[in-house]
């Protein structure tokens, strides 16, 4: 290996942020403190950690993939630009009004319920034009009324401009004169278009999202500009990475331009992660349980690449970001536990967070989590926690749980504990459910891929629950986001709006529509560094039947013979597998999609040859389990000394400093090659 | 786990984990419905809602969509056991019923059951219920000046059918859309019922294998009383005593008289009573509110007034609460009476209620807010096709104690989306819509300021249009508590060759190429004397357009506002 194959992943979160950088000599992984207030400054200490403690030189770093919180953080902590909005003369406050639904059914004293706050009424102009439903120009744009909307606007001092016109999707002409002339008269204020960022019906979602691209991108510019500019100082020769919603690449310089497709993309990261460690380990079709402090993401992906959706959650709004399609649930490992007024015992959604944390924590935090759950049940070793760098305080554990649940439940403490795990899980089953069984999926033919700190605690008793027979925990499931940024690939995708019934559809004319999007894709593809990598290609049309208007993405191959029937067929089948019926009835496109993709070799995280033994090193702790009356005996293993082709049978717990594993009576582990644990029920090995 | 454990055994985990996953379930089949369906009323606007029940069709657990079509679950269910027992039920069957004098609403609001049974043992169902683009009836869409509740469409009296026998291209899918004007959309919608139903059902069914059938019915027998102990525990809380309030319906859409509603509101104990004694008699219009929806509109205020949203609400919350109105009045309409415009009644009986507890908890309540079903028909007949253009309009929220009202948001009765612009345009060609906005200064004043409403603008693009409203709060304000003032009173009318053609809340009218229509939305009232009102959120709703600074310098005072 050259001195240049060095790939670095960095992944800031919100406490920690995770290093896998992988060498010639295996994998460097650890994590730094993340900070809020100056992201950059985990990556310098990675940086500079990486060379004092690994040897490993900037000037030898040639891939550097970056997966970052700036864009949700800048939302969640309304850090943000001051943004503009300019709407189609008449619908000034299309992002105000929103659906004018309620969110909660009997609150009565209702605050906005929608994002008014990215542009006030002050900051929401109007340009004289409109655009008709078939795309036919009814009134042309007004050049004075831009010059006075833009002006109202520059004189409330915003730092980004929205434009969001109506039907801009069909004919984008009259918001690229709203930008030309902004360009011209205020070259450095921002300016992010509906039609780029998301070219598709309703104009309440696309104005949104547009607006939230508004809103995040002066941050997200200043951010990466800085870490170019670090990355320049330390001589590293690799373009900046950016782990993108979908769960695809961008270099910098595009990622930059539609900055609201970085909402998330830590989770995708995971996903991405999950996917690489099955398909080293030769698994298709898995389900990635993610759990976390506060939340679990739950994903299913089947044939190689995750599953994209087209509108994800961001600080309780429903914005249309394409994202891999993920569940998040309200319990985490910092999940609290509580009896509701009916002495119900509940499990989340309040988290106690990192501060002050589980009681166990001894940082002033008295109601109990399910990590000191963890403690009371003996799946967690106090000594060893997070790799022995956090002291726990187990007695905390234990009262904090015989105060809120076991007394007032009339349960033991030991009780109790297996009550919040089984809430917990069940929980985090019902995820799992709605990404499987929602899609008309089975989770039994699928493989459970933990992920997080946590996730391997929970796994398999998931998957008792669930009839799943296997669980594949990957080497590193406590860093594996930063992992993923490492196997993902580059990928563009570009969509655009196509409302036309299968009746009047045209093969060659749906090709040529597609050649535009392809020559989108490629441009920005042109500014990645991928050199002679082939780049695939694949199309999907979202469709719908004639009357509908949420659309199903269907792939298909646009050079196919009978091409429309096929796609028709797929759809109908798809339909049927989502919502039990299809109709024959006539069916429309609503948009046309093209990605492009491009797959750099992954890097193994795997650490061959490292020492082994930890089978004959094995000790006895007492941990209780679901289903068993009284404590039993389990084999407690390092997991860093389990050596390729080592089996082990529960009950055991086997632990490494970035996660636990706890293995139940009744199923048995196996290392594989790639040294992750392949779990399976006793009687099926 | 075994079969035939007794609630008393129930395992509290058992408990916590298998009722969490019937409130899923039901939150299943409710995106279900809507994602699946055709018209734009059901998947756009969300009128549609989706539950549980038990075997004897208490509502167990449902999908929170819209208050005022779950409180009649229990209703029209029962009406269909009492001429088909529970115990003749066949796999494949279901209860189908939309009788406004059978536990129905009004005719638009079907409401399906489909049986689950548990390895040959009838266990609960799944229900659903869609409001239907069209059913028929006099008008497409709808009809304001129907003289009986045959005149709005067709009547499913409560009845038993079989999915594949009757359905599926059966008879009753034929006999359903010959007697209906888009019959594509309308059994679409009716497909996505049967769909959902289909979900709530396997689900109850893996949670039944798991779990035991035992367990399963435990559990849900726990959920009702655990809703029951919530609200009886929130009533104890409330002074004894009987409270009064009174609201009405602007009119009848026949004369100028207003439509009066009364409560007396009786709280004693942990028990609390509504009586609707002294309400106006029935009309012959289509505002009679059947008298499931008078019990729908009083739980929901008495529910969001007393009790926190973390209450599940089943049938449990409505046993402590007890409901009476007099046989042919307004709120207990007797047959025929049309009913298709039940909302606007409902809403007063809502405010009546509203504004009796606010002598006894005024903390808990808030301002009479547009509180209106505004429902707006466009139609036109092209090349033998109807087109058909129906959508439900929100408006400004009452103000709080701690709040001001919602700008621009629907009703509290009800929960439907807006249609998009760009969805309607692209749908129709008889209309274009040219303008969607607030409208500033249509708040009530106050320590808070009620919400804003908001005004629609179509273009008339063909001739032969039919426009069809049924709307309220034309003619009497939303009002002011405790000192604040009342917003401001919705308002339609047509613009023609420069003359203005006022529209009446219940009305309908021919429209013309060339045409503007406009609708305004009323505006909440507000809460707590204008006093009271912070500076800096005067000068903030200036600011922002909400008002202008001559209302303000008129409501506060010129010393207030500044400049």
């Amino acid at each position: 290996m050259t001195e240049r194959a060095v790939s670095l992943g960095i992944d800031i979160g919100g406490t920690f942020t995770d290093v896998v950088c992988v060498t010639g000599d295996g994998p460097k992984i650890f994590k730094v403190p993340s900070s809020r207030s100056n992201p950059n400054l985990a990556v310098t200490e990675a940086l500079r950690r990486l060379q004092e403690e690994h040897g490993v030189a900037p000037q030898s770093i040639g891939r550097f993939v970056h997966g970052t919180t700036v864009a949700t953080n800048a939302i969640l902590e309304r850090k943000g630009a001051s943004v503009g909005l300019i709407m189609t003369e008449g619908f000034r406050d299309v992002i105000e009004i929103g659906r004018q639904m309620r969110h909660e059914m009997y609150d009565l004293k209702l605050k906005p319920q929608t994002p008014t706050w990215l542009a006030p009424g002050v900051r929401r102009v109007e340009v004289r034009e409109r655009i008709a439903a078939d795309g036919q120009v009814v009134v042309p744009i007004d050049p004075d009324s831009i010059r006075s909307a833009v002006e109202t606007l520059v004189e409330q001092d915003v730092e980004a401009i929205a434009v969001c016109l109506l039907f801009s999707f069909l004919d984008a002409s009259h918001e690229r004169v709203v930008r030309d002339y902004i360009q011209e008269a205020y070259p450095d204020l921002p300016v992010s278009l509906s039609s780029e960022v998301d070219p598709a019906f309703r104009e309440y979602e696309r104005c949104l999202v547009t607006a939230f691209d508004s809103y995040v991108k002066p941050v997200v510019d200043r951010y990466l500009g800085d870490m170019e500019a670090t990355l320049e100082s330390l001589d590293i020769p690799a373009p900046l990475q950016l782990m993108q919603s979908r769960g695809g690449l961008a270099v910098s310089s595009v990622a930059r331009k539609r900055p609201v497709r970085m909402f998330l993309s830590g989770p995708a990261a995971g996903v991405i992660g999950g996917l690489s460690e099955a398909a080293e380990a030769g698994i298709d079709g898995i389900i990635t349980v993610d759990v976390g402090g506060t939340s679990t993401d739950v994903a299913l992906v089947n044939g190689g690449a995750p599953l994209v959706r087209s509108e994800t959650q961001i600080a309780g709004y429903a914005v249309r970001v394409p994202m891999v399609d993920i569940e998040t649930l309200g319990a985490g490992g910092g999940s609290i536990c509580w009896l509701d007024s009916a002495g119900g015992l509940r499990v989340g959604p309040q988290s106690a967070g990192s501060e002050p944390g589980p009681a166990c924590y001894g940082r002033g935090g008295s109601e109990p989590t399910v990590t000191d759950a963890s403690i009371v049940l003996g799946y967690v070793d106090p000594a060893r926690f997070a790799g022995g760098r956090v002291r726990l305080y187990p007695e905390r554990a234990a009262e904090a749980i015989q105060e809120r649940i076991a007394g007032p439940m009339g349960l033991s403490v030991e009780q109790a504990a297996l009550g919040i795990h089984r809430i917990a899980n069940a929980q985090i089953s019902e995820g799992v459910r709605l990404v499987s069984l929602n899609r008309g999926l089975d989770p039994r033919e699928y493989t459970l891929v933990p992920l997080g700190g946590a996730g391997a605690l929970h796994a398999v008793p998931v998957a008792e629950e669930l009839g799943v027979e296997r669980v594949l925990v990957p080497r590193f499931p406590g860093v594996l986001c930063a992992g993923g940024l490492l196997s993902a690939p580059i990928e563009h995708e570009i969509s655009a709006a196509y409302p036309v019934p299968f009746e009047k559809a045209d093969p060659l004319a749906i090709r040529t529509f597609l050649d535009g999007l392809d020559r989108q894709a490629e441009e920005l593809m042109k500014a990645e560094f991928i050199g002679s990598l082939p780049v695939q290609q694949s199309y999907a049309a979202d469709v719908c039947y004639v009357g509908q208007s949420t659309g199903i993405e269907v792939p298909f191959d646009p050079g196919a013979p009978e091409m429309l029937k096929r796609l028709y067929e797929a759809f109908e089948e798809t339909h049927t597998r989502i919502y039990g019926h299809a109709s024959g009835a006539p069916a429309k496109f609503v948009n046309l999609r093209c990605v492009q993709r491009a797959q750099l070799a992954a890097p193994s995280l795997s650490d061959r040859g490292q020492r082994n033994g930890a089978l004959a090193d094995r000790t006895l702790r007492k941990v209780r389990f679901q289903d068993w009356p009284d404590a039993v005996e389990a084999h407690v293993v390092d997991r860093d000394g389990l050596a390729v082709g080592d089996r082990l049978d529960g009950p055991a717990v086997i632990e490494q400093p970035d996660s636990t594993t706890l293995l139940p009576p009744g199923w048995q582990a196996r290392v594989l090659d790639s040294r992750a644990l392949l779990i399976e029920r006793r009687d099926a090995t | 786990m075994p079969d035939g454990i007794s609630t008393t055994k129930l395992d509290p985990v058992d408990y916590a984990v298998v009722s969490q996953g019937l409130i899923a379930a039901a939150r299943e089949m409710g995106v279900k419905l809507i994602r699946s369906a055709y018209s734009n009323i059901v998947r756009e606007a969300s009128d549609a809602s989706a539950a549980l029940l038990d075997r004897d069709g208490n509502v167990v657990a449902q999908a929170e969509l819209i208050p005022m079509q779950l409180g009649p679950m229990a209703d029209t269910f029962r009406a269909c056991a009492e001429l088909y027992p529970v115990s003749e039920l066949q796999e494949g069957d279901f209860y189908i019923n939309n009788d406004p004098f059978a536990g129905g609403q009004h005719l638009q609001d079907v409401f399906i059951y489909s049986p689950i049974f548990v390895e040959g043992e009838l266990i609960g169902f799944s229900g659903t219920v869609a409001h239907h683009l069209d059913l028929g009836g006099g008008n497409p869409g709808l009809t304001a000046t129907a003289a009986d509740v045959h005149a709005e469409g067709f009547i499913f009296p409560p009845s038993r059918y079989n999915y594949r026998r009757d359905w599926n291209g059966g008879p009753l899918e034929r006999l359903v859309a010959a007697n209906i004007r888009v019959p594509a959309q309308t059994i679409g919608d009716f497909n996505a019922q049967f769909a959902a139903n289909a979900i709530g059902m396997q689900r109850v069914q893996q949670l039944a294998a798991k779990y035991g059938a035992g367990t399963l019915k435990a559990v849900m027998a726990e959920l009702l009383d655990y809703s029951e102990r919530r609200v009886r525990a929130a009533l104890r809380a409330v002074p004894d005593g009987t409270y009064h309030g009174e609201d009405a319906v602007d009119d009848d859409g026949i004369t100028d008289e207003p439509l009066v509603v009364k409560a007396a509101v009786t709280v004693s104990g942990e028990t609390i009573s509504v009586d609707f004694a002294g309400t106006c008699e029935q009309v012959t219009r289509n505002l009679n509110c059947p008298f499931s929806s008078t019990v729908s509109a009083s739980l929901s205020a008495i529910k969001s007034v007393l009790t926190s949203s973390d209450i599940p609400f089943n049938e449990g919350v409505k046993r402590p609460i007890s409901i009476t109105a007099p046989q042919g009045s307004l709120l207990n309409p007797n047959y025929p009476a049309p009913v298709r415009a039940r909302m606007e009644a409902g809403y007063r009986a809502f405010n009546a209620v509203m504004k009796a507890m606010a002598q006894v908890v005024p903390e808990k309540v808030i301002a009479g807010g547009n509180d209106t079903t505004i429902v707006t028909s466009i139609s036109h007949l092209e090349e033998g096709r109807y087109r058909v253009y129906l959508e439900v309009f929100g408006g400004g929220y009452g103000a709080s104690p701690n709040v001001d009202g919602c700008n621009a948001v629907d009703a509290p009765l009800s929960n439907c989306a807006n249609t998009p612009i760009e969805a309607t345009d692209m749908d129709f060609s008889h209309f274009r819509i040219v303008g969607y906005g607030l409208l500033p200064d249509t708040c009530g004043h106050g320590k808070h300021r009620g919400g804003l409403g908001f005004y629609r603008r179509y273009e008339i693009l063909k001739d032969d249009v039919n426009f069809a409203i049924y709307a309220d709060r034309f003619r009497l304000s939303p009002y002011g508590l405790f000192g604040g003032t009342d917003g401001e009173r919705s308002r339609c009318f047509v613009e023609r060759n420069g003359e203005v053609i006022e529209i009446k809340s219940k009305d309908a009218l021919d429209l013309r190429k060339g045409d503007y229509l406009n609708l305004y939305t009323a505006g909440g009232g507000g809460y707590g004397s204008v006093e009271e009102r912070d500076a800096a959120d005067i000068v903030r709703d200036i600011r922002h357009g909400y008002l202008t600074a001559d209302t303000a310098r008129q409501v506060y005072g010129a010393e207030k506002v500044g400049g």
